[in-house]
């Protein structure tokens, strides 16, 4: 290690040390009367205001991870990883108002995940049951790539040891993330998301400002970048989008932004909010990140202005790309300002982690333990239950960076943003009408996947050399309906989940149709229309931490 | 616990036009809108501060639909 990685690796151990600390000392914020309840610990008491939400779902929704690949994908391929922004931008206004309803309903219920809705809108423990597998499997690799984001830094400061030995830095990291998580619950990372946010905005700023005056000003930036482009044999990359990944941009931004709530950890920050007009605030506000990620992508192309080139991984002897931006910074910043830009990244990896694991824990408990395996759990147990299982995510995810190829765990949550988009019809359309049956909503789910996988399955990867799981782009001509190809020589691409998820809703209506005219049970309905309006101060709501 | 709701409570759907504004933000997805290099603003080609510039559109429709539409939504 070199002089300048010592004062690095300095900073980033005190800045470490910091959110440590508060993520233990989380525990007594604000605290209720016990932390022996789901709502308590893996909802914060089911009360954070307008301030602590925005952090906290900012926290969660602009990862570290986001923070490195984004930009690392605007260097490889340009104009393509500016999805990122449109994803963000367009979120909102679409789910503004489906959030409102499920904020309402979970709180006059209790609900905790979103499998309790379901389960409490058909009465069907067996469509809970695939939304909370289908939650879960999604997260998880989500997590583990939280670690990649992680590990970039580490190795960029120069912990870039070989083997699994190489690993041991973030098994240390991580291991004091799942004791404090296990004490503190959801508070820790709602407490830690204030430090990370306001590293994240200084660093940012400092960035997009002093690295273009450096690097001779963003038209020179773009030029290089061009002239990069222009020199690679793709001819898919380049500043702009070409007439072929148009709809790829199109159709990724927009799957990307009704993907995204239906992950449990978002909604677990959502329902962690004490009223509406909380809610509807941070719809306003957040997009303040967006901003940031939208600035922060263009550093990708910074990155190939400086000459910054990717960083071997020892541990799998491959060029790692998700260490260019932290290579930028620890080129062009001071050693002591790099070593904030890192703890800005690492620690931006624990705050999504902890919110992602205690979503993933919440689902075994309520939707998986409770339903099927200890039907009287006292919500004592059930809380307990939830700790256990939030330590058994962490450590698997850990488990899978380290004795796995990290390029699984990128495959998985591409997988993963195909799959949780499945739950769109089940956990979002239904918070309007109760018209699609349950079953058909299972048949749509089933088809959803199995053509989603199938497709991914199919893509190529030429440049990475893989012939499956090669991206989530589908190339037209390449789609066949049981052999029949109704795109031939179209080599325009479509995001993948987006295909997916139009078969699963044919196939749900057309299921639906069906059953109707069968007359076919469609379940109990526990909620009643009035609840989807309910606001704070409500005497329908249901008291937080009750038994 | 009873959840019936009482007398006079709104259920149901509540819309309001204002709620149309949540679909401007929705013209970012059209995307040979701005698909060009030039003309660039601080040397940021058009495809990027276009973009950019749908940050605050969003935020200022969302935003009135939130204070437009307070009264009625309960």
């Amino acid at each position: 290690m070199t002089g300048a990685q010592w004062t690095q690796l300095i900073v980033f151990g005190l800045l470490f040390l910091l959110v440590t600390v508060l993520g233990f000392v989380a525990a007594k914020w604000q605290a209720g009367e016990t932390l022996e309840h789901l709502d308590e610990w893996g909802l914060g008491g089911r009360k954070f205001g307008a301030w602590v939400t925005w952090f906290l779902v900012g926290g969660d929704l602009y990862t570290a991870y986001t923070f490195v690949a984004v930009p690392a994908l605007i260097f490889g391929a340009g104009a393509m990883g500016f999805y990122a922004l449109p994803y963000t931008v367009v979120l909102y206004p679409l789910i503004f108002l489906p959030l409102l309803r499920m904020w309402s309903v979970s709180r006059v219920h209790g609900y905790v995940t979103p499998a309790d809705y379901v389960r409490g809108r058909y009465g069907s423990p067996l469509l809970a049951l695939v939304i909370a597998i289908t939650g879960i499997v999604a997260t998880m690799p989500y997590i583990a790539l939280q670690l990649v984001g992680l590990e970039a830094v580490l190795r960029t400061i120069g912990l870039n040891g070989t083997g699994v030995m190489g690993h041991l830095p973030l098994f240390v990291a991580f291991l004091i993330l799942a004791v404090y998580t296990y004490q503190s619950g959801l508070r820790a990372p709602a407490l830690i998301a204030f430090v990370k946010d306001a590293l994240i905005y200084v660093v940012i700023i400092v960035a997009v400002i002093y690295l273009p005056l450096k690097l001779g000003g963003w038209g020179h930036i773009f030029d290089t970048a061009q002239a990069k482009f222009d020199k690679t044999p793709s001819p898919a990359d380049g500043i702009l989008l070409n007439s072929n990944n148009q709809l790829q941009y199109i159709t990724l931004a927009l799957g990307s932004a009704l993907a995204l709530f239906l992950y449990p950890h978002s909604l677990t920050g959502i329902l962690a909010s004490k009223g509406r007009n909380v809610i509807k605030k941070n719809m306003v506000a957040l997009p303040a990140y967006s901003l940031v990620l939208g600035l922060l992508a263009l550093l990708g192309y910074a990155a190939i202005a400086s000459g910054a080139t990717a960083i071997t991984n020892n541990a799998t002897g491959r060029p790692d790309g998700n260490t260019v931006i932290p290579v930028l910074f620890g080129q062009q910043f001071p050693a002591w300002f790099a070593g904030v830009a890192f703890a800005a990244i690492g620690i931006g990896a624990l705050v999504p982690a902890a919110i992602m694991s205690i979503a993933a824990a919440n689902l075994w408990t309520r939707n998986i333990y409770k339903e099927y395996l200890h039907r009287d759990a006292s919500p004592k147990q059930e809380a307990r239950q939830a700790k256990l299982a939030s330590l058994i995510v962490k450590f698997g995810a850990v488990l899978f960076i380290v004795l796995v190829d990290p390029q699984y765990s990128i495959d998985l949550q591409l997988i993963g943003g195909v799959i949780i988009l499945q739950t769109l019809p089940a956990v979002a359309i239904t918070l309007y009408t109760r018209w699609l049956h349950r079953w058909a909503l299972l048949a749509g789910w089933a088809a959803g996947m199995a053509w989603g996988l199938y497709l991914l399955y199919l893509i190529p990867n030429p440049a990475a050399k893989k012939a499956h799981f090669g991206g989530s782009a589908l190339t037209l001509k390449e789609l066949s309906l049981l052999g029949w190809h109704p795109f031939a020589g179209s080599a325009i691409q479509v995001y993948v989940g987006f295909v997916a998820l139009a078969l699963n809703l044919l196939v749900a209506v057309v299921v639906t149709l069906v059953l109707k005219r069968i007359r076919t049970f469609n379940g109990t309905d526990a909620t009643d229309p009035t609840d989807y309006h309910a606001d704070e101060g409500d005497p329908r709501l249901k008291a937080v931490a009750a038994h | 616990m009873t959840k019936k709701a009482p007398p006079g409570q709104r259920s149901g759907l509540i819309w309001s036009n204002w709620n149309l504004l949540l679909l401007v933000p929705m013209l970012m997805l059209i995307t040979p809108l701005f698909n060009v290099d030039e003309p660039r603003v601080w040397g940021l080609p058009a495809f990027y501060w276009a973009q950019f510039l749908f940050v605050p559109i969003g935020v200022i429709c969302v935003a009135l639909v939130y204070v437009k539409t307070k009264d009625g939504d309960r």
